[in-house]
């Protein structure tokens, strides 16, 4: 068979991806509800973190922390949790996918199993990220008073967001296929959430870690998805979307080529038993 | 359940006929011996569901070990702070270790024994409590105890670690740490027991029931003196973070026996609302007539 050029191929992947996210949007409308109602302790943690940094901000006796006043400081933490509320976790739909043989199934399907599970995440993580978003925007608002966000800023912060949507898919797939060689990933799935929100900047941001904890939180992968977009929405101006996209793109490309080769490994080892 | 009996004579009537105590009542055995054969109940059930986890070995340690760096990165994100911040509302470091290794060892506690109360309210929606309600042991205490959650194991290891290790307790810090650790496991239990049991009314309670247990485990976490006026009255009352950890690592720095004893019979008082919520709920309970197998 001769293969396709290689630009058609691409072309193809993204009209399937495309009709995927299509799909699934209609989905989710399904799931509305539920999603909702998670909402509730997101509020909690909103609540806390808010007291806390007020507490914080009354002890210290200063203006700004880190260069954020409170209220900007609020709404940091409101970004930084919809980032990490929205989460979808993709890498137990693959390990489920692996054991049950359904990913034999999927790679047969028109663009492939990680183009349907891409169209799948995303449609899902938008819908999640944007209604976490909102819900976390009315409690700051209540929290700490509303504040200017730049539009330009805020535009930036939207497409470093995009950024670490995917880059974020491709570390979880990653997760996902260590299925083919371990008995169990959601325990690997576990602690990279925990470690990604610490070294992330969830709570607290990178430029209020000591100095050596910093410097290795700025070269991980975790900052530019979570701290990335939450300071850059905060900004001035949409200065830092370069270095923010420079980021991403440099993790993406080590995360990238680390799957890339383990899913190329791991499709040699699919074995198909029956029908 | 509570409405549906069996034809008379056939002996069903005897046994769909809700009888939710801890213990059964009537029974003619001393209360020691009653309490005794409760506490082999309960081995039993946490060795067999340990046999159950330990099947799968590698999942365990895995399970264990996430757990015990979950906890440990939050204890991390605590140093980051104090690191940045001397202390927050009297809060220094080692207060903060004192208040997470308590939590944790006592929902680690939780989930290691009582992990099935976290079950009640699917299984009352699906209608799937038949199974405890013709067995000669108390549904709510059978119940409670049918499942295990290996995670916990990871939980309370990393309380009792982190206790010793980074709150370097005095000998009557360690001995009140212990007890208040029991008291604390008996209110989360009792906790999940009365909200879990909102599905007797609600039909499906899950969802509710999960964002409770969340919301006890995020305000028990953080320090007591970050709230105030009706937020404190609301985690004295309907989520008891007050009890599950202010008032125990008030306790554990400074053992006070008057509000030990308050403590003591907030536990179990919340031990029998939690069993009366169940009690009450059952009446409404009806089955799903469902046939499963149990392995």
């Amino acid at each position: 068979m001769t293969p396709r050029p290689r630009l058609g191929n691409l072309a193809h992947r993204g009209r399937v991806l495309f009709a995927h996210l299509h799909v699934n949007l209609r989905d989710q409308g399904a799931y509305l509800g539920e999603v909702a109602l998670g909402g509730g302790i997101l509020v909690v943690f909103l609540f806390i973190l808010g007291k806390l940094w007020e507490a914080t901000y009354r002890a210290q006796a200063a203006e700004t922390l880190g260069g954020l006043t409170w209220p900007q400081m609020t709404w940091y933490v409101t970004f930084t949790e919809a980032m990490v509320m929205s989460r979808v976790n993709v890498a137990r739909r693959i390990d489920e996918d692996v054991r049950t043989g359904d990913l034999a199934y999927a790679l047969l399907r028109p663009g492939g199993y990680l183009t349907a599970r891409l169209g799948a995440y995303l449609t899902e993580r938008l819908v999640r990220f944007g209604f976490t978003l909102t819900l976390g925007a009315i409690a700051a608002t209540g929290i700490a008073g509303p504040i200017a966000i730049h539009p330009s800023a805020g535009a930036a912060a939207l497409l470093v967001v995009a950024g670490a949507f995917l880059l974020e898919f491709v570390i979880v797939t990653g997760i996902g296929l260590g299925a083919f060689w371990m008995e169990d990933t959601s325990s690997i799935y576990f602690v990279y959430t925990r470690v990604s929100m610490l070294l992330g900047g969830l709570l607290i941001p990178i430029e209020l870690f000591p100095d050596s904890i910093a410097s290795v939180a700025r070269v991980l992968p975790f900052a530019p998805m979570i701290h990335g977009p939450a300071r850059l929405a905060l900004a001035d101006d949409a200065s830092g979307l370069l270095p923010a996209m420079a980021s991403l793109v440099a993790s993406m490309s080590v995360v990238g080529a680390s799957v890339a080769v383990t899913y190329r490994v791991a499709l040699t080892r699919v074995t198909v038993h029956g029908g | 359940m509570a409405r549906r009996t069996g034809p008379p004579g056939t002996g069903l009537e005897r046994a769909t006929t809700p009888k939710p105590r801890l213990a059964r009542r009537g029974s003619r055995e001393p209360l020691a011996s009653q309490a005794w054969s409760l506490l082999r109940f309960v081995a039993y059930y946490v060795g067999a569901n340990l046999d159950v986890a330990l099947a799968y070995r590698a999942a365990f340690a895995a399970k264990v070990f996430s757990f015990v760096v979950s906890d440990a990165m939050w204890v991390a994100f605590w140093w980051l702070y104090f690191e940045r911040f001397p202390s927050v509302e009297g809060y220094g470091f080692r207060q903060v270790v004192i208040v997470w290794a308590l939590c944790a060892t006592a929902f680690g506690i939780f989930g290691a024994i009582a992990a099935g109360a976290t079950t009640i309210a699917s299984r009352v929606a699906r209608g799937e409590l038949d199974f405890y309600l013709v067995l000669p042991k108390a549904p709510l205490l059978h119940l409670v105890v049918s499942r295990m959650d290996p995670g916990g194991f990871g939980d309370a290891l990393f309380g009792i670690v982190a206790f010793a290790a980074l709150a370097r307790p005095s000998f009557e810090e360690a001995v009140a740490f212990v007890v208040l650790v029991v008291l604390a496991t008996v209110i989360i239990t009792a906790y999940i027991v009365a909200v879990q049991s909102l599905a007797f009314w609600t039909g499906r309670a899950e969802t509710i029931a999960d964002q409770a247990l969340s919301g006890l485990i995020t305000f028990a976490t953080y320090p007591e003196r970050l709230f105030g006026g009706p937020v404190k009255v609301v985690l004295f009352t309907l989520v008891p973070a007050g009890f599950v950890s202010y008032v125990p690592v008030r306790l554990v720095q400074e053992w006070d026996w008057a509000l030990a004893g308050v403590l003591l019979a907030v536990a179990v008082a919340s031990l029998y609302g939690a069993e009366a919520v169940f009690t009450a709920g059952l009446r409404r309970y009806q089955s799903g007539s469902a046939l499963a197998m149990r392995g």
